[in-house]
């Protein structure tokens, strides 16, 4: 009885002491959201001619990572190294920490024995003191861009911890002349603006050009000799092609998934119902049927759903439906009408264009129909596209401008799925309907 | 004698004034019956409500609770903000210099530079393909200037002082607005301390909890837009040095940190905070050190999504 009553009381005193000595518990639920300071610095060029791509290609990387509004390179005025002695003695981590940056790029440009250039960078924390990444790429010089994209996706990728988007091209269509007889060109070029080039001569009008997941291949609608009809264009051989015999005229085609088949929408005695069709067979398809209007379907990234809207409720909504057409689901309830729901890569968000009270907005909603946002709006905006890692959309803006309003002006802009960091992304023309193309091959 | 008693019991019961007093009795009896069942109408009054258990929590409070509803609006000019940024934009050279001068650990043991062939293994797309990319002829071209010059039509919305309560933005007209009021709710739950069960004495007060949450939450730069962000919740486990600089800082879970890049991301954020110079030393009370020597920070952004 004595030994309990001892024991009972030493637990007394001995459990706060284990308490005491547990760990605390701490739940951090708020940050900032500023962009994570990097550092790229130029790269070490051994021979005078590498020179200008050991400063150039840092220079694109820094744009890159900039434009993503998740990082802030910092000024190569501040830095505190030279790349030579980074190249020959690794950072002097304490020194970059003193200028307030996170990250660190260095790099290297020589000459291989075959003539072919070598460029390698290193990826550093610098709170972390290691090098959280370093590979190195064998090219011809005038491939030097595609280099500074592709070490862009690496960092970006290591840093965020998703695909990266910089070694991609954006196909749009390209608007120039006055209302009444504007040109509608399909042009094509970098992700951030380079390398543009028109794909059409303006003969023909093309709306809605779409990139295919797979292949160097775009789908459009265009206005050939019997009507409006959905075409495919390769962009390696530049052929184009109409797509199927249809008795009636088809639109808003999307690539599946696997790049195999279109899907698309097919108009005849004023009601439109989707269809799709295998590239390898041209076999197609009937995916709905009804007496309403089924229209812009778009895969899930697994191929299994399609969403597509429809006025089949009284008013034009967003559905989501089996592959095979069973099982339609509303996803959307709010006012004033939806259109162009296209499924990110990534999965988890549908954009789509809403219409409301006269003004137009881009928005995106999960495929469950909850947590709808709107993030940009205007007098008209349209057309929104997933960047390959599904983290940012592209989407072109028009408004009235000129003597009473009479002249439309268009621009392409790009903006983060947050909502924040929209930018305009400068085409030598007019452009609309932007469309972005996987990562390169 | 005991038949006596009986006759006589007999002899009172036939008679008539105990027959008076036997009605009288069952009447009396009755009653009482009546009121043990159904109550004396006039005490009929409502019971004595049963009060409800009251859970109490013991909240340390110092004389200066420092909570993030009062920080937030106009983060006042305090010591924490010049340490927390060692302002990027041209620090002298000469200031640089002698910082190396006072830390030479980093310049004696950068990682060492690894000959340039363990940079390559990955050795990715060995050349990648010129085809799709049309040459460019001249680097000058007069072509378009990508978007390093930002766009003269930039969002009118101040992204970081939104950001800071949403990170997500919403335009939409018919969505709920979260009401302040909703928001300092939620903000002073989240200032409850949690886990504390030490003894009050050894505890971190409130204040002191908040002090250390509103230093990190300085230095924690937030993995936003990743794909279900809500549940990249990372946990830190630290071992804390008696002068406040973290010791060594760990990723509990490891196994997901190797498989899940999103998470890597989200835990080397996390891991970075504990590094910011902002954050070091970390500021904790010196003479309750036995409670936070040994501590984990679980960094969660559910709350700002």
């Amino acid at each position: 009885m004595l030994r309990k009553i001892i024991l009972s009381l030493s637990l007394l005193f001995v459990l706060p002491i284990a308490q005491a000595n547990a760990e605390l518990r701490v739940d951090i639920t708020k940050g900032t959201v500023e962009p994570m300071p990097i550092a790229v610095t130029s790269f070490h060029a051994l021979a005078a001619e590498d020179a200008h791509y050991a400063n150039q290609i840092p220079q694109v990387i820094a744009a890159n990572l900039e434009s993503s509004g998740l990082f802030k390179p910092l000024n190569p005025s501040s830095f505190v190294q030279d790349n030579a002695s980074m190249n020959d003695a690794g950072p002097r981590f304490g020194e970059w920490r003193a200028i307030g940056t996170q990250a660190l790029v260095s790099g290297a440009v020589t000459k291989a024995d075959d003539g072919r250039t070598r460029v390698e960078f290193r990826l550093w924390d610098v709170y972390g003191q290691q090098q959280l990444i370093g590979m190195a790429y064998m090219t011809n010089e005038d491939n030097w861009r595609r280099i500074a994209h592709i070490i862009s996706d690496e960092i970006y990728t290591r840093l965020t911890g998703e695909e990266g988007y910089f070694d991609t091209r954006i196909v749009y269509i390209a608007e120039s002349g006055p209302p009444t007889r504007r040109m509608k060109r399909l042009a094509i070029m970098d992700q951030d603006g380079y390398n543009h080039k028109y794909l059409t001569d303006g003969a023909d009008l093309v709306l809605t050009p779409r990139f295919s997941p797979t292949e160097q291949e775009i789908t459009y609608m265009s206005y050939g000799p019997k009507g409006p009809r959905v075409y495919l264009y390769n962009i390696n051989t530049g052929r184009h092609e109409l797509l199927g015999d249809f008795p009636g005229m088809t639109f808003s085609p999307r690539f599946s998934p696997d790049g195999k088949k279109v899907i698309m929408s097919m108009a005849k005695d004023g009601n439109s119902d989707i269809y799709e069709m295998t590239l390898s067979n041209r076999r197609v398809r009937r995916v709905t049927d009804s007496s309403a209007i089924e229209t812009a379907p778009s895969y899930a990234p697994d191929g299994k759903k399609i969403v597509f809207e429809s006025d089949r409720g009284g008013s034009q909504q967003l559905y989501t439906m089996n592959a095979d057409g069973s099982n339609a689901q509303r996803i959307t309830f709010g006012d004033g009408r939806y259109a162009n729901p296209v499924w990110s890569p990534r999965g988890d968000l549908i954009a789509f264009t809403r219409m409301y009270k006269g003004k137009f907005y881009i928005g995106v909603i999960r495929p469950d129909g909850s947590g709808e946002r709107l993030i940009t709006t205007a007098y008209h905006v349209e057309g929104p596209s997933w960047s390959p890692n599904g983290r940012v959309l592209t989407y072109f803006k028009e408004r009235a401008v000129g003597p009473g309003g009479t002249q439309r002006q268009a621009k392409v802009y790009t903006v983060d799925i947050t909502g924040y960091n929209e930018r305009w992304l400068r085409t030598p023309q007019d452009g609309s309907d932007p469309a972005w193309s996987p990562l390169n091959p | 004698m005991n038949a006596a008693l009986k006759n006589s019991f007999k002899a009172d019961v036939t008679d008539s004034s105990m027959r008076k007093a036997f009605i009288l009795s069952v009447i009396f009896h009755v009653l009482i019956f009546a009121v043990a069942a159904f109550g004396i109408p006039l005490s009929k009054k409502e019971p004595p409500e049963i009060s409800q258990p009251i859970a109490v929590g013991f909240v340390t409070i110092d004389e200066l609770t420092q909570t993030d509803v009062q920080v937030q609006p106009t983060p006042k000019p305090e010591p924490e903000k010049e340490i927390q940024k060692p302002k990027a934009p041209t620090p002298k050279p000469a200031e640089a210099v002698k910082n190396t001068a006072q830390n030479p650990p980093d310049l004696t043991k950068p990682k060492p530079v690894e000959p340039p062939k363990e940079a390559e293994p990955e050795k990715p797309k060995p050349a990648p393909a010129p085809a799709p990319t049309p040459k460019p002829k001249e680097v000058k071209k007069p072509a378009p200037k990508p978007k390093s010059e930002k766009p003269k039509e930039k969002p009118e919305e101040a992204p970081q002082e939104d950001a800071f309560s949403s990170l997500l933005k919403n335009l939409a007209p018919d969505a709920a607005e979260q009401t302040p009021e909703q928001d300092i709710e939620d903000k002073e739950e989240d200032s409850a301390p949690k886990g504390q069960i030490a003894p009050l004495g050894t505890q971190l007060s409130m204040s002191e909890l908040d002090a250390l949450k509103y230093q990190i939450s300085k230095c924690w730069n937030v993995p936003s837009g990743a794909k279900y962000a809500e549940n990249l919740s990372v946990e830190i486990r630290l071992s804390i040095n008696r002068d406040g600089t973290v010791n060594r800082a760990t990723i509990i879970d490891n196994g997901r940190y190797d498989r899940d890049p999103a998470y890597k991301a989200a835990a080397d954020s996390a891991l970075r905070a504990v590094r910011n110079p902002a954050c070091s030393p970390l500021k904790l009370p010196a003479d309750k050190y036995d409670r936070w020597k040994n501590t984990v920070l679980n960094f969660d952004p559910r709350d700002m999504l």
